[in-house]
């Protein structure tokens, strides 16, 4: 699904594998959390039935111990629905073409679905939305995918123990999503590859993606949105 | 084996610590780390006959964890345990002195199981 080389030789991405590729990757790491999610309420309800069970053969029923791992379970099905409600927004960002979308919204949920890669290099995400409500009229889907392919190269190119910040920002007319780094940045090699997808995927949504070299640290990466584009700031 | 010392490592610090309970209650004496590399720190001051480890976690994943103890601590029994969806050639495959790979979700029937399984081999 490779279109021709271009003139560094490389094959660049079509648009439909990048958007599958996106999906397949979101769609990969929430159903891997879920499923961890269900192991820990399968193994808590298990829990549960060795203290009946227990009880049952003549031991006292720890009426606080059942009353802690109800307690748990609670938290994680709510862990669970959470990751359920992300996943369902991510899955009707296909819906319309183009929509209002909030951006603090949008930049929230995609930190929610991309906080476990960062996790998994042991690296801290952080979020910060911009002070008011920022309405773009943009095609949610692309614009997720560029940001997200953006924030991939940024962690994987951030050592671990580091923070990434990821702030919307509203400045005079436009708005963006700056992606920032507690360390100079060195772009890696996989970096380049998940710039490049951001870069043809940008190509569709006409934003403005400005990358900075090696060594910043401050806004890596800013994505700024068409001053056409904002309907209303309040 | 009476009482084998089981060592598991996962992220999840919630599974781990009910896997801990649940095993106790049928005399496995198990605990938990929550990261490769403070499992390995673990396992230079105390002596397991079996680690449990998941394939993915921040740091040392599972499969790099094996295969330190693999070079270091040879009689070490490892399990492997994943929530990735593997392929079937994937359940089959055969890690280097892992004894079995199992899918989350798991019964801790399977669970006991395979551990059984895995004190006895001789990998």
């Amino acid at each position: 699904m490779n279109s021709e080389p271009d003139n560094t030789g490389q094959i660049n991405p079509e648009p439909l594998s990048l958007d599958l590729a996106f999906f397949g990757k979101i769609t990969a790491s929430v159903t891997h959390e879920l499923n961890n999610v269900i192991s820990i309420v399968e193994q808590l309800a298990g829990l549960l039935e060795d203290q009946l069970c227990g009880a049952e053969s003549g031991a006292p029923l720890d009426t606080e111990k059942v009353k802690s791992v109800q307690e748990r379970i609670v938290l994680q099905t709510d862990r669970g629905v959470d990751l359920l409600r992300n996943l369902n927004k991510f899955a009707h960002s296909v819906d319309e073409e183009r929509r209002d979308t909030d951006l603090n919204e949008l930049a929230g949920n995609l930190y929610q679905l991309s906080k476990r890669f960062a996790d998994l290099k042991n690296i801290n995400l952080e979020m910060e939305a911009a002070g008011e409500s920022i309405i773009v009229r943009t095609s949610p889907f692309l614009l997720q995918q560029v940001l997200f392919w953006v924030l991939m190269a940024v962690i994987s190119s951030t050592p671990s123990d580091e923070v990434i910040s990821l702030a919307v920002v509203p400045a005079d007319e436009k708005a963006g999503v700056k992606i920032s780094c507690s360390t100079p940045i060195q772009w890696s090699s996989e970096a380049e590859r998940f710039l490049k997808r951001a870069k043809v995927l940008n190509s569709r949504l006409e934003a403005e993606l400005i990358i900075k070299e090696s060594n910043s640290s401050i806004g890596v990466c800013e994505i700024w949105l068409p001053a056409t584009i904002i309907k209303d700031v309040f | 084996m009476s009482n084998p010392k089981v060592l598991l490592i996962d992220d999840e610090e919630e599974l781990v610590m009910t896997l801990v309970e649940r095993l106790a209650f049928r005399n496995i004496d198990a605990t938990a780390e929550m990261d490769g590399h403070s499992a390995l720190e673990r396992i230079q001051r105390e002596k397991f006959d079996l680690v449990i480890a998941d394939m993915k976690m921040p740091g040392l994943g599972g499969l790099e964890v094996a295969a330190i103890l693999r070079e270091r601590y040879p009689d070490v029994k490892i399990l492997l345990i994943t929530g990735h969806g593997l392929l079937d050639e994937e359940k089959d495959m055969n890690v280097d002195g892992v004894s079995d790979i199992l899918i989350k979700p798991f019964s801790i029937d399977v669970l006991i199981a395979a551990i059984n399984k895995a004190l006895e081999s001789e990998l």
